[in-house]
């Protein structure tokens, strides 16, 4: 459950993503594969080449949902369906790997934010993303 | 310091180690509590012992590593938390001087540190 606060802090901080979901997500799936190389495997043609184009067009896809997420964050379950239904079926990303892509994500955050990225907008993310993890794999079993 | 601050208020869950610390009941009394301010600075200056010590972190971190088992008892989770919020202070720090390699060495030393402290676990 998210407090007002909370909800304020994620609107807050994606305010300053929207419109850069592109560069903000090639730098996450970036920072992803530099840190953690077992993660590759999970996006075999996109990690071998790490073509500039295939990673902005790859993590804009996965901003937007980040994005979606942002605008439904009272009913994650039905907005996040589809996606749920694509980790279960096909893509089966062992679920120990989103605190990986979290913790890319939160250093994303505060490289670009700096003194703006406050303690608060990073707990509120941090739950936040976490809350989003979950539904994507609760339909694994 | 400011690492362990932020661990307290971003993972609430940590305080149940520090009943005695006195008030952690909100962001701005973690920050001001004297306490907190004195163990951060602890914790710190070990993770800078670990950078002196990176070839050798096993056995760097035994003593601590038994006092973190026998005594404290902390699941050894806590400490890659830590690191990992450590490493988010640097990058808000560094900016974009925090590259993925930068950033990829920094977690591999937080993570040397998680496993040393955790290796005299029993």
């Amino acid at each position: 459950m998210l407090s007002a606060q909370e909800r304020a802090q994620i609107t807050q901080v994606w305010d300053l993503i929207a419109g850069h979901e592109a560069q903000f997500g090639a730098e996450l799936l970036l920072r992803l594969f530099t840190v953690y190389p077992s993660t590759k495997g999970y996006f075999p043609h996109l990690s071998a080449c790490q073509d500039a184009a295939q990673l902005l067009s790859h993590g804009q896809r996965m901003l937007a949902a980040v994005g979606a997420a942002v605008q439904h964050m009272d009913n994650l379950r039905a907005a996040l369906s589809p996606l749920a239904d694509l980790h279960a079926l096909v893509l089966r990303v062992d679920p120990a790997n989103f605190p990986l892509l979290i913790q890319c994500f939160q250093v994303v955050l505060a490289s670009h934010l700096q003194d703006e990225f406050t303690v608060e907008m990073q707990a509120a993310w941090d739950k936040f993303l976490t809350g989003v993890a979950v539904v994507l794999t609760e339909k694994y079993r | 310091m400011v690492s362990f601050y932020r661990l307290l208020v971003v993972y609430p869950w940590t305080q149940r180690f520090f009943d005695n610390f006195g008030n952690l009941s909100s962001p701005s009394a973690i920050l001001g509590n004297p306490k907190v301010k004195a163990h951060g600075k602890k914790v710190l200056t070990s993770f800078g012992d670990a950078i002196k010590n990176m070839d050798n972190l096993k056995t760097t971190f035994a003593k601590l590593s038994e006092l973190h088992c026998d005594k404290l008892h902390v699941d050894p989770e806590n400490f890659r938390l830590l690191g990992n919020v450590l490493v988010c202070v640097l990058a808000r720090n560094f900016g974009k001087e925090f590259t993925p390699q930068v950033q990829a060495a920094f977690q591999k030393v937080v993570a040397g540190v998680a496993t040393a402290l955790a290796h005299k676990y029993h």
